[in-house]
């Protein structure tokens, strides 16, 4: 959802006014920006062979307490396209019955491990090619997959410290396909087991589903399933290993012109190893193949970063080999800075 | 009636349902931190099951929220926060725990907050706006957490006021006569320049009249730079100072090079105790000093 940037200043201006105006408890802000370089050899690229400067998305987050049981959320993303509500929602943390939490809104839909993270989160620059809708086209969405849509979930102590995470989601379906105007609805579903090794390692093996219409006119679907681990061994208290992956598989209906239907299957799988020393230092790398139509195509990109104070000032660097079934293999190099003021909470696991 | 693999499966599934089955024996108290979890267990004796998020090892700033701490919370009745803004990663879990009925309590109310800061910016490094949140180290501290942690039982579990009483009693009594026989310990080391790695001795010094004059870090959280550990060289040598305290998850490069360039004594020990258990939070304090005590001889 684009809004013109006039708009958007509006609101802010007037949530700022009413807020400050209010004495009520002012809502956490924080605001993250990024500046890269990029080199890189494709010669498809708007600018090969040479060093192109950049300024990502900035993102404004405000984060707050409605009451005592529910929080309410908005991540405003600012790039070349405009401003866009990238997610706004309000989370029902307590009061509901059964351990269920409850969320509704725009938000980034819990599928997989990476998807309901911000890509300034990562270890690594970027989002995994699998995970783009818009490059390997195996889960729904534009940049992610984010939709507008109702949330319930809740968690299952087991034995230990095995639990598990259930979450389903009921959406408007737009991630599905482009026709804004079509009503349709999508499902998601995501299960995560976490569990601990020991005081040191931690793990959690999930899985995922989502289902949907990709076409309202010819009505033809696309259902997605997805396989993710996680696993982090806790070294010793300076250095850690974190281990990471997701398979990803899309089954999709099409229509061709004359309204003959036919299904295509695509898959994709990521991995990546992060080694972490003092919270301050990481280096790893991420190793991916997607199938198309045509052919599979592969990346390996190793990574490093290091943070002057965690995330409030990071630098990374990164190098891609990138190999599509129809082109020559392409290198890139890219650099990153990422600065972020505000409180910024510890992100989950 | 049933087969004898139907008897053996429904053994496993009844097994796991307990398992899963909220005990109310015991009031279950989940700990930011392994000190509040060590005074809780005092408190509540045979009454409460208590466990701990943080590890003795962690650095208590930074904390990864897991699924399985929610978990851990989901089942609890107390939830023990360190507060003062150490332990922001408690929210994360306890929103994520969706457990409608557990007590928050935070610990640090009614502490005399030290370093409490009149304007805060990221340019003072990663300071804390409502003080330093170290409180547990000051053991006369102790006393004040288990004051807080006593009404909190108290409150969820009236049937055992009494029980709750006697112990925090008998706690503040034990507390007072260790730290007697502590500060005692520790009178030759009264008013001695020290450093230390973070900011994390601040109380522990109040409570022992230790002088610190420097840290290694120049701002909480950032590491230390050449300049920094020039100046701290010099500083070591100008003003004698006795040792350096290091926090265990810190990079100790920068104490080693202290202790190459000036012969200074590094003691690396953890701001918080080992376990939860009713002594844990006592023999920490015992360890730290016996540490300190081992270099008197070169005072």
């Amino acid at each position: 959802m684009r809004i013109p940037h006039v708009y958007f200043i509006c609101i802010f201006t007037l949530l700022v006014f009413l807020l400050s105006d209010a004495g009520i408890t002012n809502p956490d802000i924080s605001a993250l920006g990024q500046v890269f370089a990029t080199y890189t050899d494709d010669q498809n690229a708007e600018s090969p062979d040479k060093v192109v400067p950049s300024f990502g998305e900035a993102e404004v987050v405000f984060d707050a307490a409605l009451n005592p049981f529910v929080r309410g959320k908005f991540v405003f993303s600012i790039g070349d396209e405009g401003f866009e509500v990238e997610e706004g929602y309000a989370s029902f943390i307590r009061g509901l019955p059964l351990n269920l939490s409850a969320m509704i809104g725009k938000y980034r839909v819990p599928f997989g491990k990476l998807n309901t993270v911000h890509p300034h989160a990562y270890p690594f620059i970027r989002t995994p090619h699998v995970l783009n809708p818009e490059d390997a086209g195996l889960i729904p969405g534009e940049e992610s997959f984010n939709e507008l849509g109702a949330d319930i979930s809740t968690l299952i102590p087991l034995v230990g410290s095995w639990s598990i995470v259930a979450s389903a989601d009921f959406l408007q379906g737009n991630s599905f396909h482009p026709d804004t105007s079509a009503n349709t609805c999508g499902f998601s579903g995501h299960l995560s087991n976490t569990f601990s090794l020991g005081d040191k390692i931690a793990a959690d093996i999930g899985g995922s589903i989502a289902h949907g219409v990709n076409n309202p006119a010819e009505k033809t679907q696309t259902t997605v399933g997805g396989i993710d681990a996680k696993i982090k061994a806790a070294i010793n208290p300076q250095l850690s290993l974190t281990i990471g992956s997701e398979f990803i598989y899309n089954h999709s209906g099409i229509a061709d012109s004359t309204g003959l239907k036919s299904t295509t299957d695509h898959s994709g799988f990521y991995a990546y190893a992060d080694t972490r020393i003092f919270t301050r230092y990481n280096f790893g790398v991420l190793g991916e193949t997607w199938k198309q139509d045509d052919g599979t195509n592969c990346s390996i990109k190793p990574f490093a970063g290091f943070s002057i104070l965690e995330e409030s000032t990071t630098f990374r660097i990164a190098y891609e080999y990138l190999k599509k079934h129809d082109e020559d293999p392409v290198n890139t190099f890219e650099f990153q800075l990422l600065f972020m003021m505000g409180p910024h909470k510890a992100h989950q696991f | 009636m049933f087969t004898h693999q139907s008897k053996y499966l429904l053994s496993i599934v009844t097994g796991l349902f307990m398992t899963i089955l909220p005990c109310h024996a015991v009031t279950r108290v989940v700990a930011a931190l392994p000190d509040l979890g060590s005074i809780a267990s005092s408190i509540g004796g045979e009454k409460v099951e208590v466990s701990v998020i943080a590890k003795a090892n962690s650095n208590p700033h930074s904390i990864e929220v897991f699924p399985s701490h929610m978990a851990k919370v989901s089942g609890a009745r107390v939830y023990l926060k360190s507060g003062l803004g150490l332990d922001q990663w408690s929210d994360a879990i306890i929103d994520g725990s969706r457990n409608n009925k557990i007590v928050i309590v935070d610990c640090s109310n009614g502490v005399s907050v030290l370093e409490k800061p009149v304007h805060v910016d990221a340019s003072m490094g990663d300071v804390h706006p409502f003080g330093n949140p170290h409180y547990w180290l000051n053991p006369q501290n102790g006393i004040v957490i288990a004051q807080n942690i006593t009404d909190a039982l108290k409150k969820v579990d009236p049937s055992n006021s009494a029980t709750y009483d006697n112990n925090f009693i008998t706690f503040k009594s034990d507390c007072k006569n260790r730290i007697k026989a502590w500060q005692d310990k520790m009178r030759i080391f009264s008013d001695s320049k020290i450093i230390t790695y973070h900011s994390s001795w601040a109380y522990f010094a109040d409570a022992f009249q230790l002088n610190i004059i420097e840290h290694v870090e120049p701002y909480p959280g950032i590491p230390p730079t050449g300049n920094h550990l020039a100046h701290l060289v010099n500083a070591i040598k100008k003003d004698s100072v006795v040792f350096i305290l290091q926090e265990p998850y810190f990079s100790d490069d920068a104490s080693k090079f202290l202790n190459r360039q000036t012969n200074v004594t590094v003691i690396k020990c953890s701001p918080s105790c080992e376990d939860v258990k009713r002594t844990s939070f006592f023999d920490h304090f015992d360890k730290i000093i016996e540490q300190i005590s081992a270099i008197a001889g070169g005072k």
